[in-house]
C-alpha cells in the first residue's frame, strides 16, 4: 500500500509567500549586518567570496533584468541568514543536516555550482560558509559540509 | 488635467510596468541558471508546506514550463489594459503577479512588487465602478499609499542614529551590487560633511511628502525631486521597477489633490 504523507500546513511561511499583498515602507532604515558567502575547493587554502557585482547596462532604466536577478540571488542569501537566525532561536545548536533541507540552501548551493561552473568546475567537492559584516566585524554563521559539484 | 485622462495615464503606466517585468523575467528564462536557481522542485518543498490544499494545482501554476505562460498571459493582460478599460483584466493582472511574487519565494524586487499590488487594487476600483464618484475612490487609494510610503520612509530613517549622524547613505551605498557605486562610498567616508548633507537631504525629501497634503502646489515641484530621487536609487543600486512602480502612481495623486479640494488647478 503507498503512503501519502501530507506535507505539515505552515501559516508563517504561507504569509511570506503573499507578503507583497502587505505593503511595508521602511526602506534602508536600519544599517545592519550585510551578509556574504564564500567558498573553496579542497586544494584552495582560503576562501573566495561570491561577488553578486553587475555591470551597468544602458537601458537599464527600462530593463534590468541581470541586475534585478543578481538582487534576487541576495535575497535569497539574506532569507538563508534568517532561517539559520530562526534556528538559533528555536536551538542553539545549528546544523548543516537542519538547513539541507531548507528551499533557501538548495538555491543557495545551485548558485554556488553556477559560480564553480563558471570557473571550468564540473567536478569534485567545494565547501562554503556565510558571513555577516558590519563595519569592520565580521561573524562566520554557517559552515557547509563537502558538497558533491554533480547533482546526484 | 481631466479624469479620463489621468485614468488612462494611469492605467498605462500600471501596463507599461508589468509589460517590462514580463519582457525582463522572460528574458532570464532563456539562461538555464535562472531555471536551475528557481527551480519548481526546490519551491515545491515551500509550496507544498504553505498551500497543502492545493497540492495537484502546485505544478500547473509554478512548474518551470509553466511560469513561462504566466508572463506571456501577464504581457498579453497588460497589451490589453491599455486598449479595454476592464476589471477583469485588472483581477486577472492581480492572480499573475501574486503567481509570480509566490514563486519568488515572496517578492522578486521587494517594494516594487508591494506597490504593484497598491496599484492593481486602485486600478481595480477604477475600472470596477462606471460612477465616477465611486471610481475615483481608487485614485484615492493609491495616492494615499504612495504619500504614506515616502513619508514612512523618512519616519524610519529620522529615528535612526545613523542617518541622523550621516553614517548610514555611505553604508548603505558599499551594499551596491555596482563597483562604481561602492567606490563612492568609500568616497563619502572620507566626505563627513557631504555625507551628512545627503542624509539628511534624503530624510528632508522623504518626510516632506506630508507637506503635498497642507501645500498642494508643492506637488509639482515634489514629484520633480521625486523623479530625481527614483533615478538615483536606479543609478545606485539597480532598482529600475521602482522608477516605474512609483512613476504610475503620481497621476493618483495629482488627481486626489483636485478632487478633494486641496487642488493645484
Amino acid at each position: 500500500m503507498q503512503s501519502s504523507v501530507q506535507p505539515q500546513f505552515n501559516f508563517k511561511l504561507l504569509l511570506g509567500l503573499v507578503r507583497a499583498l502587505f505593503p511595508r515602507w521602511n526602506f534602508f532604515d536600519f544599517v545592519g549586518f550585510t551578509f556574504q558567502v564564500a567558498f573553496k575547493v579542497p586544494d584552495q587554502k582560503h576562501w573566495e567570496v561570491l561577488s553578486f557585482e553587475i555591470e551597468r547596462n544602458t537601458f537599464g532604466l527600462l530593463l534590468n533584468p541581470y541586475g534585478n536577478m543578481a538582487l534576487a540571488k541576495f535575497n535569497i542569501l539574506e532569507h538563508f541568514v534568517e532561517e539559520i537566525q530562526t534556528l538559533i532561536a528555536q536551538n542553539a545548536q545549528v546544523s548543516s543536516q537542519d538547513l539541507q533541507k531548507k528551499v533557501t540552501y538548495l538555491m543557495l548551493v545551485e548558485i554556488l555550482k553556477q559560480e564553480l561552473t563558471g570557473y571550468g568546475l564540473n567536478q569534485g567537492v567545494f565547501q562554503f560558509k556565510v558571513t555577516a559584516l558590519k563595519n569592520s566585524e565580521e561573524v562566520d554563521l554557517f559552515f557547509s559540509e563537502w558538497i558533491s559539484l554533480v547533482n546526484s | 488635467m481631466s479624469y479620463q485622462i489621468l485614468e488612462l495615464l494611469t492605467l498605462s503606466l500600471i501596463a507599461l510596468f508589468f509589460a517590462l517585468s514580463s519582457i525582463e523575467l522572460l528574458r532570464l528564462l532563456k539562461q538555464p541558471q535562472f531555471i536551475k536557481i528557481w527551480n519548481y522542485d526546490y519551491l515545491k518543498i515551500d509550496l507544498e508546506k504553505a498551500f497543502p490544499l492545493f497540492k495537484k494545482l502546485l505544478p500547473i501554476l509554478f512548474s518551470n514550463s509553466s511560469f513561462k505562460w504566466v508572463l506571456y498571459l501577464q504581457l498579453i493582460l497588460a497589451a490589453f489594459l491599455i486598449l479595454i478599460k476592464s476589471p477583469w483584466i485588472v483581477g486577472c493582472l492581480i492572480i499573475s503577479h501574486l503567481l509570480i511574487c509566490i514563486r519568488f519565494r515572496g517578492t522578486y524586487n521587494g517594494g516594487s512588487d508591494m506597490m504593484a499590488f497598491v496599484l492593481l487594487t486602485g486600478a481595480l476600483v477604477l475600472t470596477s465602478f462606471k460612477n465616477q464618484d465611486l471610481a475615483q475612490f481608487g485614485f484615492l487609494y493609491i495616492a494615499i499609499h504612495t504619500l504614506y510610503s515616502y513619508l514612512k520612509a523618512g519616519l524610519s530613517k529620522v529615528v535612526q542614529k545613523d542617518w541622523r549622524s550621516g553614517f548610514a547613505l555611505s553604508a548603505f551605498l558599499s551594499r551596491s551590487l555596482y563597483p562604481d557605486i561602492k567606490k563612492l562610498s568609500v568616497w563619502l567616508d572620507h566626505k563627513k560633511n557631504i555625507s551628512l548633507m545627503a542624509c539628511w537631504l534624503v530624510i528632508i525629501f522623504e518626510l516632506a511628502a506630508l507637506l503635498i497634503v497642507l501645500f498642494p502646489r508643492f506637488a509639482i515641484v515634489y514629484f520633480i525631486m521625486a523623479l530625481v530621487f527614483h533615478f538615483s536609487v536606479f543609478l545606485t543600486f539597480g532598482l529600475n521597477r521602482f522608477f516605474w512602480a512609483w512613476l504610475a502612481a503620481w497621476p493618483s495623486i495629482f488627481y486626489s489633490l483636485m478632487a478633494f479640494g486641496l487642488t493645484t488647478k
